[in-house]
């Protein structure tokens, strides 16, 4: 790679570091990121500041700010030259996996089935999943996880959506999965403050469990029972059913309905497939009564 | 009598970075008021620069990236300068080639989330020993700032809205 001559006995790495530290004392002379790390780094800053001056033809007693600049950008482009090409999307990918991408950078996809539970109104539901994952006030993540005890690659995402009636506010949960920097969503949920009171700062996992213990019926997966299981086994190349009828003699009745008719349960679990054993994963498991839920949203307005 | 707080204003990626890439150390500058602008002309809060003001910035990185401006020149600015932070630190070891990776990425994406404005409000007396004046000629303007060159996540809250 071709350097500046006053460069030329340094490693590229050293060099990046003298163009860069130079840099950011022209910007700012006291920002400590430009202070000299070299003994000699002061006598070099000398010698690339003439051949660059000499390389883009700036009259030497102009040291007005626009010149400064043309230096600071000449000087980031050296730097830039020197340092091997960024993988971007490998970059983005792993910040996905670590739960650590920006969740505007998400390609988002929703799961029909959220689509047809809101039928003629999905495209203002839509809207705000989007804009809870893009902009929440609150995000948690799971990263890659070897703890079969940790859900992997899940986010959950918590947005208060005001109104001018206090009633109709809520706060809206949006729970999917990551795959590379694909989000794909397959929970979502409105929040109203009489039933669910979200503390700041809560734990996200424990607002839906709280969710599911006043919407949800007790289940039972793989040797786990109740109305919220974080994570439990489940052997490989069984299929967990996604929505299914139960009728309401439900343990769960006392705490949501009275009625006797037949009420529409919705599992919502997410996969994870493990590549050791014979066991998978079934994470954030719980069996949500949709039409309990329907009317709840539908008494704020919906 | 001193301000028993100090504030910050930075984009949110500033945060990321000190946290996930620098052990939760901060380099910030700071004021003793949040707002000068609404100092009596006889206080010293009165002559500092509007580009050092926390709450014009906060105000100038909040409507940027509501509008999505992708002219707004303290963006540009913060997007030059963590990429050059980068450089240094891969330079001197501090963070690898994939890290380095990561935060050129990141900061050359399309993504307005990073750029958000926070409040730090900052403990002035668990920081006092640190804080550094900055000289006359290295301010914008007459008016006193401060900077704190390792500032750590236990030592300010962060506000936002």
């Amino acid at each position: 790679m071709k350097m500046l001559s006053a460069l030329r006995t340094f490693d590229e790495l050293s060099a990046v570091g003298v163009l860069s530290r130079l840099a950011f004392s022209i910007d700012n002379e006291i920002n400590p990121a430009g202070f000299p790390k070299l003994p000699e780094e002061i006598s070099i800053r000398k010698k690339i500041l003439n051949e660059t001056i000499n390389l883009l033809g700036i009259d030497l007693d102009d040291n007005s700010p626009l010149v400064n600049s043309k230096i600071i950008d000449f000087l980031d482009n050296e730097c830039d030259k020197l340092i091997a090409n960024v993988d971007e999307d490998q970059a983005l990918k792993r910040l996905s996996n670590k739960g650590e991408l920006p969740s505007d950078l998400y390609n988002i996809s929703i799961i029909p089935n959220i689509a047809d539970f809101y039928g003629d109104k999905y495209f203002q539901e839509e809207q705000l999943i989007i804009k809870t994952v893009k902009y929440p006030d609150q995000e948690k993540h799971f990263g890659i996880s070897s703890d079969q005890e940790k859900p992997s690659l899940i986010s959950l995402f918590l947005k208060f959506i005001p109104n001018i009636y206090i009633w109709k506010s809520f706060n809206m949960l949006v729970v999917g999965q990551r795959s590379g920097i694909d989000f794909e969503v397959h929970q979502t949920w409105r929040l109203y403050k009489d039933i669910i009171d979200i503390k700041a700062g809560e734990d996200l996992v424990d607002v839906l469990r709280n969710f599911a213990e006043k919407f949800g019926a007790n289940i039972s997966v793989g040797n786990k029972t109740g109305k919220f299981i974080l994570i439990t086994d489940i052997p490989k190349g069984e299929i967990v059913t996604s929505t299914f009828k139960i009728e309401n003699n439900d343990l769960n009745s006392k705490n949501i309905n009275s009625n006797k008719d037949t009420k529409n349960y919705s599992i919502s679990h997410f996969m994870q497939n493990n590549e050791i054993g014979n066991m998978n994963s079934a994470a954030l498991v719980m069996a949500i009564d949709l039409s309990q839920y329907e009317k709840y949203i539908k008494l704020h307005g919906w | 009598m001193a301000n028993l707080f100090l504030y910050s204003v930075n984009p949110k990626y500033a945060h990321d970075i000190a946290t996930n890439y620098r052990n939760g150390n901060h380099f910030v500058w700071c004021s003793d008021y949040f707002d000068p602008s609404t100092a009596g002309s006889q206080s010293l809060a009165a002559s500092i620069a509007p580009s050092s003001n926390p709450c014009n910035i906060f105000h100038i990185l909040k409507e940027a990236c509501e509008k999505e401006d992708s002219h707004n020149h303290l963006i540009s600015g913060y997007r030059k300068t963590f990429r050059r932070l980068a450089k240094e630190w891969l330079a001197d070891t501090s963070i690898t080639k994939s890290q380095f990776d990561e935060i050129i990425s990141v900061t050359k994406s399309p993504s307005w989330k990073i750029w958000r404005p926070q409040l730090y409000v900052i403990s002035r007396p668990l920081i006092l020993s640190r804080l550094v004046g900055v000289a006359h000629k290295s301010r914008a303007a007459y008016g006193p700032e401060q900077q704190i060159p390792d500032l750590q996540s236990h030592e300010f809250e962060i506000i936002e809205w």
